[in-house]
């Protein structure tokens, strides 16, 4: 009897502990759950930028306020933890948003390779189209039905946004006065404008990514991300920083008779001059695109010895646009690049996705196209015409 | 028509100042090549140089492609304003522009280029949309006019079809992506620039042809000017004869507006000025001298959509528009009855 008694307080005990197992794994996944809520405070790394002058961030006890400089006024996001409430004490802002942002709708490119790169396009639950999306997690999301297609912005399906409810909407920035939609602002969603390309220096472009990282709280992650392209794109640009022989460049194609060369203080030709490589507009001024006639461009780069950025794929297309591009030597000599190396069938090209946030990348197959003998990796955007 | 004399003066001035502005066309550009260069190079023949490949292949060929289009829509502005007897009537009023950019849009935006995968077809393949486009609404103009006998009621029909594909190019332009949308707007600026010598010789052959066929109107289209039951009394198949301009003119407009892009202006305007600067409405003169003066204007304003010394070019269509119609409001200004000629 007592054995049996032993036996069945001891399966008892077994019970008793499996219960005791089980309620607890319950119990530390709800812990787990409660402590992930409580120790979502405001993370107290101190994000600071060194290549874009117009992006401010201080930290406060209980929220940040990152303050981005325009012409004539600031755009100002006060971040504070998801689990307290707006205090009227702190100071004004345009936006008031509980971070770590969960569900973000973007019709910005670039953001969706600064969030892959910080691990968060679990995040993303809608974005403009899948055409203009190269990342292949976010397109089988969009096939899925998990991530959700808005449009473009100027014709951006509302009602689809609302329902979605997103805790940020991230938009590109044209205008110099903080342009943000009415309707998605009276909707109380926080509008991010990104202003990426507005940056003359690749770096600074690629520092945007902290910006992101603000909002999805993984500041200190971008920091390091951000400071290992660094290290890269001025390890590669020390390669050839002692180079003396410099080949000359033309870039993208012109439509009829006018060809759009980059200005000077553009950052295609920032990346040329940290490449060693000439460039003859380099000293115009402005970051917009000349508008040159393609007499000028042949009269004074007919003998460039490399042209990138070309916009088709084969040679056979380009002379079909323009039968007198033949005159330029380097179509003479087959060197001409295009950038479309990673490009999906319906066009998306992850030059716009990643490249551009990618200055070490895109300086990388700019020296392998211009200074083959010093420096030869495979290329990652840009690919000679077939 | 008055004074025989009088007409071969100004003819003979005409002339001159043309050749001026060929000359001046030629010499115009965004780098500078002296006149002796250009002279030598013109002689001899294209050699290896960059100047001659300049002189050649990029100037040669505007200078043609501006003379084209200032023939051609001219000519074309000038038939329909007789058959119409409307000073407003212009290739545009028919939709025959409007059914090119319609190709065009369809080539541009709608996925039409993806079609034309083989490389030769995409060197024409914006011609070809654009050429179908103005076709279509050709076509559809020709239908009409088999079944209405009223000039007037075929001029309704024809601005009715330019909003149908008007429209239809807006919704277009809605739902395509910036970069495409950018492409569209930069051709409806219009441009002399694209012409390469295939182009050129394409447009030269049309232009030939519809300028020659109008040759042979000229008579009937002064009398149905007057009238068409007095057209009809002298024998003219006026519907025949209807149909002769519509396909000429749509010929013309489709043509140019494929290469050149949307340059409505002078297609309107240049008629007038002739009419005002001969004093007459007679076909055989207005004829030529919507040729001269047409291909004189076009030229003129491509030496100033140059703007010499600048290493860039203005669009065309609002050089020939921002210069050219305050020249037309000041000659209308200066003969106020228009109306006294149709």
């Amino acid at each position: 009897m007592s054995l049996i008694n032993r036996k069945i307080v001891f399966q008892l005990l077994l019970i008793i502990l499996g219960l005791n197992s089980c309620t607890e794994n319950i119990k530390t996944n709800y812990n787990k759950e409660e402590v992930y809520q409580t120790k979502e405070r405001l993370s107290l790394f101190q994000t600071k930028f060194k290549y874009i002058d117009n992006i401010e961030v201080q930290n406060f006890d209980d929220y940040k306020l990152v303050k981005i400089k325009g012409k004539t006024s600031d755009l100002k996001y006060l971040l504070f933890s998801s689990n307290s409430k707006v205090d009227t004490l702190w100071p004004k802002a345009d936006f008031y948003v509980a971070v770590p942002v969960r569900n973000i709708t973007t019709l910005v490119a670039s953001s969706i390779g600064y969030a892959d790169a910080l691990g968060c396009l679990d995040r993303i639950k809608a974005v403009s189209k899948k055409q203009y999306i190269y990342n292949s997690v976010v397109r089988d999301r969009i096939d899925s039905g998990e991530i959700v297609e808005l449009g473009e912005m100027q014709q951006l399906d509302y009602e689809k946004l609302l329902s979605t409810n997103p805790d940020l909407f991230i938009q590109s920035d044209y205008s110099d006065n903080f342009e943000i939609d009415n309707r998605v602002q009276k909707a109380g969603i926080p509008t991010l404008l990104f202003s990426d390309w507005k940056e003359t220096n690749p770096l600074g472009r690629a520092e945007w990514i902290k910006l992101i990282a603000l909002f999805v709280q993984k500041e200190e992650m971008a920091d390091s991300i951000f400071m290992e392209i660094e290290r890269r794109y001025l390890s590669l640009k020390d390669t050839v920083a002692m180079i003396d022989e410099q080949k000359t460049a033309l870039l993208g194609a012109p439509y009829k008779d006018v060809w759009y060369m980059p200005a000077g203080d553009s950052y295609k030709v920032q990346l040329l001059n940290d490449a060693a490589v000439d460039y003859k507009w380099r000293t115009e001024k402005g970051n917009a695109s000349l508008p040159l006639s393609l007499e000028v461009v042949i009269k004074n780069q007919v003998d460039a010895d490399v042209w990138i950025e070309c916009p088709y794929r084969t040679f056979d297309k380009l002379i079909a646009q323009d039968s007198r591009f033949s005159i330029f030597k380097a179509f003479k000599n087959k060197e001409i690049y295009h950038y479309k190396r990673q490009l999906r069938d319906d066009g998306a090209n992850n030059y716009w996705e990643r490249g551009v946030g990618r200055p070490d990348e895109l300086l990388s197959d700019i020296i392998n196209v211009f200074h083959p003998n010093k420096y030869k990796t495979e290329m990652f955007y840009y690919e000679k015409l077939k | 028509m008055k004074d025989p004399k009088n007409i071969y003066i100004k003819f003979g001035v005409l002339f001159i100042i043309l050749f001026i502005a060929i000359v001046g066309d030629l010499m115009v550009g965004s780098t500078y090549i002296s006149f002796d260069e250009i002279v030598r190079t013109l002689i001899h023949g294209q050699d290896d140089s960059v100047n001659s490949f300049i002189i050649w292949e990029l100037r040669l060929t505007k200078t043609i492609a501006a003379i084209l289009v200032g023939i051609g829509l001219p000519v074309s502005g000038l038939l329909l304003q007789s058959l119409f007897r409307n000073p407003l009537a212009g290739p545009f009023v028919l939709g025959i522009s409007s059914g090119a950019s319609l190709g065009v849009a369809i080539y541009v935006m709608a996925g039409g280029a993806s079609i034309l995968a083989s490389s030769w077809l995409l060197a024409g393949g914006l011609s070809l949309f654009s050429i179908l486009g103005s076709l279509l609404v050709l076509m559809a103009v020709l239908a009409v006019s088999l079944r209405v006998n009223d000039t007037l009621s075929l001029l309704v029909v024809g601005l009715m079809f330019g909003s149908i594909t008007a429209a239809l190019v807006s919704v277009m332009q809605y739902f395509s992506s910036a970069d495409l949308l950018q492409r569209f707007i930069v051709w409806t600026f219009g441009s002399l620039g694209g012409f390469t010598w295939m182009e050129v010789s394409i447009l030269t052959g049309l232009v030939l042809i519809s300028l020659i066929l109008s040759v042979f109107i000229v008579k009937p289209m002064n009398a149905m000017l007057i009238n068409e039951d007095y057209a009809r009394s002298l024998g003219v198949s006026v519907k025949n004869i209807r149909m002769f301009v519509i396909l000429i003119s749509s010929v013309l407009a489709g043509s140019i507006t494929a290469f050149a892009g949307p340059i409505v202006f002078i297609g309107v305007a240049i008629p007038h000025l002739a009419r005002n600067f001969f004093n007459t409405s007679d076909h055989k003169i207005l004829l030529l001298a919507v040729v001269l003066m047409g291909s004189i204007l076009m030229l003129v304003c491509d030496i100033i959509s140059q703007m010499p010394g600048y290493a860039t070019v203005l669009p065309i269509n609002s050089v020939t528009a921002i210069f050219g119609a305050p020249v037309v409001i000041w000659i209308i200004l200066q003969n106020k009855r228009i109306n006294a000629r149709y």
